[in-house]
């Protein structure tokens, strides 16, 4: 019993006594170099959420709008129709890809024409013309 | 120094930190940076890695400094925030193996000065703590080796006092049971079953 008394006392003397690291001479002058460079950073460049948001809510509006449109969701059509509309959709996707003139160049040239607006688009809100949302 | 004027001077010193004077930082390095080292080295048992992690903890707290509420001390506070940091380095490195071998000399305290005796035994009972979980060595080290008492143990730890002493307690026993007799005085004769 005096034993483990023995081992419990050397064991909290032991803990209590701990050698003491002295810091490097330029300890400090290393971490206020870090703080100084980290100070003169520009400040991160926050996520545009205020303009890629609407551009966002716009974007899959107008998809829903085409989906719509093309009676993927018309209410009155029986589903047959419907079916049969969606495999004509397809047929023409298809037959447009399968040969790549007429509507196969009229995309390209329509998606070449939306990249090029949305540069544009881009261009200026970051200049700032737009004046923001 | 005292304590409350340490504690009055901190808060001046951010709070001009806070208003732009970004060199006035260094009054906080200078002041905390023996605390911060030596607790890190309390976890890490090399001073260069000692020193490396304290930079580290001493950018999270710059950062933080915005964060700091001044209802609580700030050396609290400043060793909550490092303490966090070298805990995440250390669950990031596995806690080094102790080698009986290694501590075996402790024992064979014969013929050595009572001096370099003890020395050796506190070197053991040092490695020994090193290889205690985390989460035990993170409440030895605070309490012993940076003498906090139990309250701001707990609170550093952001622990429940309770959390706090059953953690103590099972720690000892642990350090116990991995030194045994290698901790008892010089010729001590291990006890009778």
């Amino acid at each position: 019993m005096n034993d483990v008394r023995e081992e419990h006392d050397a064991i909290d003397r032991f803990l209590g006594e701990e050698e003491v690291v002295r810091p490097s001479s330029d300890f400090t002058a290393r971490v206020m170099r870090r703080v100084r460079t980290e100070a003169q950073a520009p400040e991160p460049i926050e996520f545009p959420w205020r303009r890629f948001l609407p551009g966002m809510l716009t974007s899959l509006s107008l998809t829903l709008g085409t989906f719509m449109v093309l009676g993927w969701f018309a209410p009155d059509l029986p589903a047959e129709p419907r079916t049969a509309r969606a495999a004509e959709i397809l047929a023409a996707v298809q037959a447009a890809l399968a040969t790549p003139t007429g509507v196969g160049l009229a995309c390209a040239g329509a998606a070449l024409l939306l990249s090029a607006a949305t540069a544009w688009w881009a261009t200026r809100s970051a200049q700032g013309s737009t004046g923001g949302f | 120094m005292s304590e409350s004027s340490a504690y009055t001077d901190d808060a001046a010193v951010i709070r001009r930190v806070l208003a732009g004077e970004i060199d006035a930082f260094e009054e906080i390095v200078n002041r905390w940076q023996g605390p911060l080292i030596n607790l890190a080295f309390r976890f890490f048992r090399d001073r260069g890695k000692a020193e490396e992690m304290a930079q580290e903890a001493f950018m999270k707290i710059y950062r933080g400094l915005p964060k700091w509420r001044q209802d609580s001390r700030f050396s609290t506070w400043a060793y909550t925030v490092a303490m966090n940091h070298y805990r995440s380095a250390l669950r990031r490195h596995a806690p080094p193996t102790i080698d009986f071998e290694e501590l075996a000399p402790v024992t064979a305290g014969g013929d050595l000065s009572d001096e370099i005796d003890d020395r050796l035994q506190a070197e053991a009972v040092h490695r020994a703590v090193a290889t205690l979980p985390p989460k035990y060595r993170e409440v030895v080290v605070l309490f012993y080796f940076q003498e906090k008492d139990l309250a701001e143990t707990a609170r550093i730890a952001e622990l429940r006092e309770g959390t706090v002493k059953a953690r103590l307690f099972r720690a000892r026993k642990l350090l116990e049971q991995r030194l045994g007799a290698l901790i008892l005085a010089p010729g001590a004769q291990p006890a009778e079953a």
